[in-house]
Parts: C-alpha cells; sequence; structure tokens
C-alpha cells in the first residue's frame, strides 16, 4: 500500500508536481498535505501546491520554533 | 486540582506515602521522601548550573536506583531528561550530544570509567554524594502540560538517528489510564535500557501511583536473576519484549507464578509463548502491548487469561482511553472492518515531534480530518486490521523499517552508515526471517573494485551503530539485483551465510562437543568451530540467556550470563568450566 504522505517511488517522475501543499494550525504546527484531500477544519494552507521536496523546504524554513504557540508565549511569559 | 507535571504529581504521591519504598535494588533502597530529598538536592546543583527549562540534561548511567534519581531530579528543574544507552558506541552517543546541542551530562562512575561523550560540564550522580551541600527542599520549579519531558533517540532512515520529544502531557496521560489500576502494578521490576521507551511505563506508573520501582541488576537479565527477583521482591507487573517473553515462555515458564500481570509486545508476539506461560501460570495476565515512542509509547493493550486457546496470530488489543485510532487506506478513507489498512493514532499523548527535523515532523504528525478543530494524527506505518471485537490485529510494516530484537531500524540508516566506508560502490541491507520471529540483517555490498574489506566494514559498522543494528552477515556481490522497474530485488539476492567467520576448529573433548551442539542449536546454525564469536554470530542478549539456560540443562554448569560477555568462544567458555583441552 502507497501512503499518501511517502515519497513516491523514483521510477514515477511525473508524480509529485503540485502534489502536495503545507498546512499550519493555530499552535503553527506544520502539516505536509496531499492535495486530493480536502483540508480538515482548524488548518491552513500556507503553501503549494508544490513539490514534495518543495513543501518539506519550505517548513523547514519557516517553521523554526517547534513549540506550540501556547507553550511558547507560556514560557516567554515566565522566563 | 489534577497536578500539571511529573513532579507535582510525585511530589504528591511522596506527601501522602513518605514511608513507603519507592524504588530499590540489590544494593539500595529510597523511600518516597528519601528519593524526593535526594532529587530534590540534585535538581538544586543542576539549577546552580544553569538547567533551564525546555533545556536537554542528557542521563548516561546503568540501571539503579541513581538513574531514578538522576531522571526525577531533572524534571524538578524543568528540563526534559535525553537517556543515552549505555550499550551504544561512543560515536552515536556523541552525535546524539551534539545534536542536542552539548547538554549537560549525568553519568555514574561506571560509564564515566568507560568514557563519556563530550558535551557540557560532567555531574557523577553516586548514591547522594553529588548534591550534599544542596537544600533537600522541592525546588518547586512547575512545568507547563506541553513541554518536553524527554527526548529519546530512535533509528532514523536518513543515516542519523531522530529524537522524539515527548511532553509532559504524554507521560500522565498514560499513567493516568485504568489499565494501571487495582494494584497490578505496585511492584513493578526495571529491566528496560532507561533510552528504551518502555522505560515511561517502568518509572512513571509505579512512582506516580504509591508503587515501588525494583530494578533489576544492570546488564543483560538472566532467567534465574529474573525468577529470583519476581519471587525475592513480590513483583507484581513487569514488561517483557516479545523476544524475551518468548525465551522466558520455552526456558522458564513457571517463572511468572506469582507476578499478577506480564505485559509484552515491542515486536510480533508468539502465540504459543502466551500459551505456555497461562498454562504455567494461570493466574497470571498476560497483556498484548503495542506503541511507539510517538505516542508516548502504548496505544493498545489486550488482556489474555488462561485458559488460552492459541491462534495464528496475537492481536495487540483495544485503544486506551485517551487515544482514538484510524485505520485508514490510500485516500486517507477509513477502511471497512477485516480490511487492511495503515494505523493513525490522535490524541493529547503524541509527541511533539522529532526534535530539530520540522520536515520529518510534518510528514509523520499531520493534520487530523476525524477531529476537532487543527489536531494531528501520527501516522504510525504500521499496517492493522481490525478483528471483530475491534483488537488491532498487527500485519506488518509500509515502509523499509523493520524490528530487529524490538527496537525500530531503518535499514536505510544502516546503508548509510555502511556507505560511508572507502571503496564500496553500492550498499542494500535487508532483514531476512531465519526462523519465526527470528529477524537478522543481512549487508549486501559492491565493491568498487576487486574484493571489499568485511572486517573492516563489520568494524566500521560496530563503532557507529547500536549492536542490534550492525548486520549479522556481511555478503559481496557483483552487482544488486533490480526489479524490472528499477527497485531492489529482495528475492534474487543470494540467502546470507550467517555462520562461518573465523576458520573453523574443531572441538577437541566431550564438553566442547556439547558447547558446539548447544552453540549451534541456540544460533540456529548448522555447525560452530570452538574459536567462532557468540556475538559475530548474531547471538544476542536474548540468544545468551537461552544459551546459559541450556547450559545449565544440559552440563548442570551454573554461569552467569557475564561468562559469555567475558569468553564468547567455546573454546574459552569450555576453559572456565575446566574442561581439559
Amino acid at each position: 500500500m502507497t501512503n499518501p504522505f511517502d515519497a513516491p517511488s523514483e521510477t514515477h517522475s511525473a508524480v509529485g508536481d503540485g502534489a502536495y501543499s503545507v498546512l499550519v494550525n493555530a499552535e503553527g504546527q506544520h502539516s505536509l498535505w496531499p492535495v486530493f484531500a480536502d483540508v480538515p477544519a482548524g488548518w491552513t494552507v500556507v503553501h503549494g501546491p508544490a513539490r514534495r521536496d518543495a513543501c518539506l523546504e519550505y517548513v523547514n524554513a519557516h517553521w523554526t520554533d517547534m513549540r506550540p504557540r501556547g507553550l511558547a508565549a507560556h514560557l516567554d511569559a515566565s522566563a | 486540582m489534577v497536578s500539571s507535571s511529573i513532579q507535582e504529581r510525585f511530589a504528591a504521591q511522596a506527601g501522602r506515602t513518605p514511608d513507603a519504598t519507592a524504588v530499590s535494588s540489590d544494593d539500595a533502597r529510597l523511600t518516597y521522601r528519601e528519593l524526593d530529598e535526594r532529587a530534590n538536592r540534585l535538581a538544586h546543583r543542576l539549577l546552580e548550573l544553569g538547567t533551564r527549562p525546555e533545556a536537554p540534561v542528557a542521563v548516561l548511567m546503568e540501571r539503579s536506583v541513581d538513574m531514578v534519581v538522576a531522571i526525577l531530579a531533572v524534571l524538578k528543574t524543568g528540563a526534559f531528561y535525553l537517556p543515552l544507552h549505555s550499550a551504544h558506541p561512543l560515536e552515536r552517543m556523541q552525535w546524539i550530544m551534539d545534536d542536542a546541542g552539548g547538554p549537560l551530562l549525568l553519568a555514574d562512575e561506571v560509564m564515566r570509567a568507560r568514557g563519556l561523550p563530550l558535551g557540557g560540564q560532567v555531574v557523577v550522580v553516586e548514591g547522594g554524594r553529588e548534591s550534599q551541600a544542596s537544600s533537600a527542599s522541592d525546588p518547586g520549579v512547575a512545568s507547563h502540560p506541553d513541554q518536553l519531558a524527554y527526548v529519546m533517540y530512535t533509528s532514523g532512515s536518513t543515516g542519523h538517528p531522530k529524537g522524539v520529544g515527548v511532553t509532559q502531557r504524554g507521560v500522565l496521560g498514560l499513567v493516568s489510564d485504568p489499565c494501571w489500576d487495582g494494584g497490578r502494578h505496585d511492584r513493578v521490576l526495571m529491566v528496560a535500557p532507561h533510552a528504551f521507551s518502555v522505560s515511561t511505563y517502568e518509572l512513571w506508573v509505579p512512582l506516580l501511583r504509591g508503587g515501588q520501582i525494583v530494578v533489576a541488576p544492570p546488564g543483560v537479565l538472566d532467567v534465574g536473576t529474573l525468577q529470583r527477583l519476581v519471587v525475592d521482591e513480590g513483583i507484581t507487573g513487569l514488561h517483557l519484549t516479545a523476544g524475551l517473553f518468548r525465551v522466558v515462555a520455552e526456558e522458564a515458564p513457571k517463572c511468572f507464578t506469582g507476578v499478577r500481570e506480564v505485559l509484552t509486545g515491542g515486536d510480533v508476539i508468539a502465540p504459543a509463548a502466551v500459551r505456555r506461560v497461562l498454562e504455567a501460570c494461570p493466574d497470571t495476565v498476560v497483556r498484548a502491548m503495542y506503541g511507539a515512542t510517538e505516542t508516548a509509547l502504548f496505544v493498545t493493550n489486550g488482556p489474555m487469561t488462561a485458559p488460552y486457546l492459541a491462534e495464528g496470530s496475537v492481536p495487540v488489543g483495544r485503544p486506551f482511553d485517551d487515544l482514538r485510532l484510524h485505520v485508514l487506506d490510500e485516500n486517507l478513507t477509513p477502511v471497512p472492518q477485516g480490511t487492511v489498512g495503515e494505523l493513525y493514532v490522535a490524541g493529547e499523548r503524541l509527541a511533539r515531534g522529532y526534535v530539530g527535523r520540522p520536515d520529518l515532523t510534518a510528514e509523520s504528525f499531520v493534520a487530523n480530518p476525524f477531529a476537532g478543530s487543527g489536531e494531528r494524527m501520527y501516522r504510525t506505518g504500521d499496517l492493522v486490521r481490525l478483528t471483530p471485537r475491534g483488537w488491532v490485529d498487527f500485519v506488518g510494516r509500509a515502509n523499509d523499517q523493520v524490528k530487529i530484537r524490538g527496537f525500530r531500524v531503518e535499514v536505510g540508516e544502516i546503508e548509510a552508515v555502511l556507505a560511508e566506508h572507502p571503496g564500496l560502490a553500492h550498499v542494500a541491507v535487508v532483514a531476512r526471517e531465519v526462523e519465526p520471529g527470528d529477524k537478522r540483517l543481512a549487508a549486501y555490498v559492491v565493491p568498487e573494485s576487486g574484493d571489499a574489506d568485511v572486517a573492516a566494514l563489520r568494524e566500521h559498522a560496530t563503532r557507529s551503530l547500536p549492536d542490534y543494528m550492525v548486520p549479522a552477515a556481511f555478503v559481496v556481490v557483483a552487482a544488486l539485483p533490480l526489479t524490472p522497474n528499477g527497485k531492489l530485488d529482495r528475492g534474487a539476492l543470494p540467502p546470507p551465510d550467517f555462520e562461518s567467520l573465523s576458520a573453523y576448529r574443531a572441538p577437541r573433548d566431550a564438553t566442547e562437543e556439547t558447547l558446539c551442539a548447544l552453540f549451534a542449536e541456540v544460533l540456529g546454525v548448522a555447525r560452530v568451530g570452538i574459536d567462532d564469536s557468540f556475538f559475530d554470530l548474531d547471538g544476542q542478549s536474548l540468544l545468551a540467556m537461552r544459551l546459559i539456560s541450556r547450559i545449565q540443562a544440559v552440563l548442570g554448569e551454573d554461569l552467569p550470563i557475564s561468562a559469555l560477555f567475558d569468553a564468547p568462544t567455546v573454546a574459552g567458555l569450555a576453559e572456565r568450566l575446566g574442561s581439559g583441552a
């Protein structure tokens, strides 16, 4: 079974172009997402449709603080 | 109000039962008050050294009462613990220390003598002498439930391990489950390495519920020690990996007499082993467990009692109360009951993600279409189906990950490490099932030219990888066979030779003859020479336990398991047994 989040096989180079997007929730958490599926409630598309590797590059560039926003605010306030 | 952090829950428990035993080993015993005070002192020392909330503190210690003190002390500072496995090569520990930014390191004398990875300051925890001058009062550092409790490194496909960040909320969720009610886990045997996620159960289920941790001696457990601890310490609950459970079931199933509940999992559970144990110990419950580090350990549990009818497989039970499972097809649509799909897990216990790896986190912890606003679900990579009574039946892995002795292993990580070795054009690592439930790794290497130096390659692997990830066989091939669409054709690879590593020398007397036969039987190979090392032949700790037990049965000789580690060949053991050769 192929998982919709996994990289498509190298022999299928056509697949992967524009097949994914990046979602973000209110805590700033990011999720890779296959474009064929509806965007779940509470998530917003912030990148794509794009190639899978481009989406993951976006995630690495933009999700630099992996603490949930609520926690980050709490810790920064008490620091 | 329910306490919001592990350290507060522990302090409250210590206030309720100050004089009850919290943790004991063969040579030490601490009450709740003593454990609390020792951890407080060490926590003050760590705070003076600059430990902050959400910072890592590495712990490299043997299984001991001091280790429990150290881990609790770390949480009392608001920091999280980063367990390092004492059996891992220094190179791997160093990589993890570097990845974590060179944190402060808590160690013991044994580990210090063996050599520590470099990082921040080192504090040797030794019976309280490390922090005598500090205050015994609680430092009173609270933690937010979303703060990390620990980071555990597991095998990663990119050639390096990845650190799973587990939250305070995750641990408290696991510990609060009603499946631990009723006194069945009052005295829990600690046998897992603290860098293995099962330690979450062994530490926090007893400590946050007023129970007692009984720490097994460091090193590899043997059946005799297990039996002694169960009887002498009145163990009521313990977890053994599926492999260890099978060995004990075959060698000494009566061993669990008096134990109220034996948990087992981490790999495929052998139905025959469950039957043997329940026949020998009809009052014991065997509970099948399934879980992942990413879900703060256990996801499902399935209690089994006598009389037990062994079937083809052991389903791993129903989800814990605070988790929801989704079995989905490749379109993210739920599959009907009985159909195989990939398992996704949702709930508050999910890990924060992979520390410092937003990309890996975003592809594994994904948006959840079946829950309220903005929730995530973890895709396990496991293929399962639901039985008619709603139990999860594990079918296999959806990707290249394999389980070796209960550890998740990404063959890609091993391939990446082997590929660092000079002179190799291609590398492929595959898991081969020698017999049901016994998988071994074989590495296939294509040299750039001429022959490959297999001994040097094995040496390189041993230096860089934990022992369970070092391939048991290295096969030099001219090319890797490929399928028509360009993938590795596993079926076309020649069968590996798990034997013949050194020149064969035949046994010289009756004792050696018997030992050679026992080695071969336990290792599942045709022939063993007297100079072949048990461990080079992939004799890991489970098999070592079995070998020691067989030597006892056949030769009537009681050997400690350490004897095999000191003298891993037939010739060496025969000498120890006073054989004339």
